[in-house]
């Protein structure tokens, strides 16, 4: 039983891990401008959809909705650092 | 207001509330449920964390990226920092994709019982790293 709540704690764990990530992200992105705000903005309202998407799931959805979020962060980081103004 | 009791045990983990409503390993609308038979969920749970792995990889490269762009100010051009940033965060929207694909190409090994597939997206990440690693290291160097 140990063995079992040691395995779903691990990848809770691991998901908020991911979290963080994300936040890492959206922070970088604030100090992009001019569309950085907008950006980091987007990025925070994503991970936090798609932790409450994936809560508690263990299906496709569980971890399909981090993958989506963490594609879309990645897709804004590229059109920040085409639109940076220097 | 009538004061309701709560039994014990329903307000931890196992509340209704809180369950997830049909998504669990059963879920027959999951096209990945149709066929095979359902695999040991540690495994299942070892997937969904070397996804979730993946998924840190590719925000740490995303990372990378706008931090090059933000912080290199002093090395090179715009354009410079900005293709490094680009190639960066390219490789994490790869990984990220990546990543997804294998969990499922995994989770579909594991229900027909055979074997895994043969995965090349870490040589294709070690590969960009070793790349943006070996340009750092010059770049130190030669500063």
């Amino acid at each position: 039983m140990s063995q079992d709540s040691g395995a779903a704690g691990r990848t809770s764990l691991a998901q908020r891990r991911t979290l963080l990530g994300l936040v890492l992200n959206a922070s970088l992105l604030f100090r992009l401008p001019p569309f950085g705000y907008l950006a980091g903005t987007l990025v925070l309202l994503a991970a936090a959809c798609g932790l409450l998407a994936g809560r508690g799931g263990r299906g496709l959805r569980a971890v399909l909705a981090p993958t989506v979020v963490v594609a879309a962060a990645g897709i804004l980081d590229l059109i920040t650092i085409l639109t940076t103004r220097r | 207001m009538a004061s309701v009791t709560v039994p014990p045990g329903q307000d931890g983990p196992h509340d209704q509330d809180d369950a997830p409503e049909q998504d669990g390993p059963h879920d027959q609308d999951d096209p990945l449920n149709q066929d095979g038979s359902e695999a040991d969920y540690r495994f299942t749970l070892a997937n969904e964390r070397t996804l979730l792995a993946y998924l840190r990889t590719a925000l740490a490269l995303d990372a990378a990226g706008l931090a090059a762009v933000q912080f290199l100010t002093d090395i090179g051009s715009h354009w410079g920092r900005a293709l490094l940033g680009l190639l960066l965060a390219a490789a994490g929207t790869v990984a990220a994709t990546g990543g997804y694909l294998r969990w499922r190409a995994i989770q579909q090994a594991m229900r027909s019982d055979a074997p895994l597939p043969q995965a090349k997206l870490p040589l294709l990440l070690a590969a960009v790293v070793a790349l943006i690693s070996v340009g750092a290291l010059i770049g130190v160097l030669i500063r």
